[in-house]
C-alpha cells in the first residue's frame, strides 16, 4: 500500500494506476464542489479540469495536500470560465430564483433523506462566500490556508465564512426538525 | 443541553452526507481522464532536454500517417455505399504534402506490427483521444479544443471542426453507423432507444 505522496509521485512520472487513485480520491470532492458552483454542468466542467490536470500533472510540485488544492484551483478556474461563457454568476442556479421560498423544504429534504445531493442543495443556499468556504473545508477537505489560496482570500476570512456557514446550516436544520418552532419571519 | 446536542448531530449528519463515499456516476469520467493522461504522456517529450520542435514534429508526422490510414479505412467503408461519399477522407488532403500520396502511404502504414516507435504508437491513442473528446457528448468542446492533449487529434482530423466526424468514423467500426439511428423497420424492438439523456 503506497502512501498518498508516493501515489502522487508515481502519477507524476506517468503511472496510470496512480493517476486513477488520485482521480478516485479527488474527483468526487471536486464534482460536489462544482455541483454547487455550476449546477448540472458540473460533470462537464470536471472533465475539462481533468484534461488540464492530466496534461499538467508532470509539472506539479508539492505533496498530496498541495495536489488537492491545485486540483481544486483548476476546477474552480474552469467553473468560472464556464460561467463567464454562459454569462451566469456562480451559485445562483436559475431555478433557485423561482424557488427562493422553499428554503425550509430544502432543509427538510436534507434532514429527511440525508442524501449527498440534498446536503449539497442546502449548502448551495448559503451566501456564496460561505457556501464555498464550507465546501472547501468540509467536502474537499482543504485546510484554511489551502482553501484561502484557492479562493484568493485570507485564511481568517475563510475560517469566518466557513464558521458562519456551518452555524447557518445548523440553524436551518434545527428549524426544519422542529416545525412547531417556526422562525418568526 | 440536549437540544444543542441534537443540533450538532443534525449538522454532522448533513456533512457526513455531503462527504459520503463516491457514488458510481461520480467516477464516470475516470476512463476519459486516464485516456487524456495517457495522451498527454504520449505528446509530451519525456526528456525535458529534448527539443520541443522535434517531438511536435514526430507527433505531426505520426498523426498525418494515421489520418491517411483512417482516410483509407473510411474510404473502404464508404465504398459499400455507392456515391455516398463522406467528408472524412478530405482531412488527409488538407494536411499538406502527404495528401497526394495518401494511398501509398497508407499501404506502408498498414503493416502495423512494427516495433513501437513513435510513428506506430499514436494509432490506438487517437481512438482514446476520440473517446475522451466525445465523452462530454452534446456539450461544447471549446475547452477540449484548446487542450494541447488534443492537438494530435485535431491535426489528424484536419481541423477542430472535423474532429467529431473524424472520431465517429474512427470509433464507428464497433458501433456501426451511429449517425442517424433511423431504423424504420424494427417493430419488435425492445427499449433500444438510441437517444441519450441530455441532462
Amino acid at each position: 500500500m503506497r502512501s498518498g505522496d508516493e501515489v502522487l509521485a508515481a502519477a507524476r512520472l506517468g503511472d496510470e494506476d496512480a493517476f486513477r487513485t488520485l482521480y478516485r480520491d479527488v474527483q468526487p470532492k471536486l464534482l460536489r464542489y462544482l455541483q454547487v458552483l455550476v449546477g448540472a454542468d458540473a460533470e462537464d466542467v470536471a472533465s475539462d479540469a481533468w484534461l488540464q490536470m492530466a496534461r499538467d500533472l508532470a509539472t506539479f510540485r508539492g505533496d498530496l495536500d498541495g495536489f488537492r488544492g491545485w486540483a481544486t484551483t483548476i476546477a474552480r478556474n474552469r467553473a468560472m470560465d464556464h460561467l463567464r461563457r454562459q454569462q451566469r454568476r456562480p451559485l445562483v442556479p436559475v431555478e433557485d430564483v423561482a424557488e427562493r421560498a422553499s428554503l425550509e423544504d430544502t432543509a427538510q429534504a436534507a434532514l429527511d433523506s440525508v442524501s449527498t445531493d440534498a446536503a449539497l442543495s442546502l449548502i448551495a443556499r448559503l451566501p456564496p462566500d460561505q457556501a464555498e468556504a464550507v465546501l472547501l473545508r468540509t467536502v474537499v477537505g482543504l485546510d484554511a490556508k489551502s482553501a484561502a489560496k484557492v479562493l484568493g482570500k485570507r485564511p481568517g476570512a475563510v475560517r469566518t465564512a466557513a464558521h458562519r456557514g456551518l452555524r447557518t446550516l445548523a440553524a436551518q436544520l434545527d428549524a426544519a426538525a422542529l416545525p412547531a418552532r417556526t422562525p418568526s419571519e | 443541553m440536549s437540544d444543542h446536542r441534537a443540533e450538532h448531530d443534525r449538522l454532522s449528519d448533513l456533512l457526513a452526507a455531503a462527504t459520503a463515499p463516491a457514488r458510481d456516476h461520480e467516477l464516470a469520467g475516470e476512463q476519459a481522464a486516464v485516456t487524456a493522461f495517457r495522451a498527454a504522456r504520449l505528446t509530451a517529450a519525456p526528456q525535458p532536454r529534448r527539443p520541443r520542435m522535434l517531438s511536435l514534429l514526430s507527433v505531426k508526422i505520426a498523426a498525418t500517417a494515421v489520418a491517411a490510414a483512417g482516410g483509407i479505412a473510411l474510404a473502404a467503408a464508404a465504398g459499400a455505399l455507392p456515391g455516398q461519399q463522406r467528408e472524412e477522407p478530405a482531412p488527409a488532403a488538407d494536411t499538406n504534402v502527404v495528401s497526394t500520396t495518401s494511398t501509398t502511404t497508407a499501404k506502408n502504414t498498414q503493416t502495423p506490427d512494427q516495433k513501437p516507435d513513435n510513428t506506430a504508437s499514436p494509432s490506438p491513442s487517437l481512438k482514446g483521444l476520440c473517446q475522451a473528446y466525445t465523452s462530454g457528448a452534446g456539450e461544447d468542446h471549446g475547452k477540449a479544443r484548446e487542450n494541447p492533449a488534443f492537438s494530435a487529434l485535431i491535426t489528424a482530423a484536419g481541423g477542430a471542426d472535423r474532429v467529431p466526424a473524424f472520431c465517429s468514423g474512427l470509433l464507428g467500426d464497433k458501433a456501426g453507423k451511429s449517425n442517424k439511428p433511423e431504423k424504420p423497420d424494427t417493430p419488435g424492438n425492445s427499449d433500444h432507444t438510441p437517444g441519450k439523456p441530455t441532462r
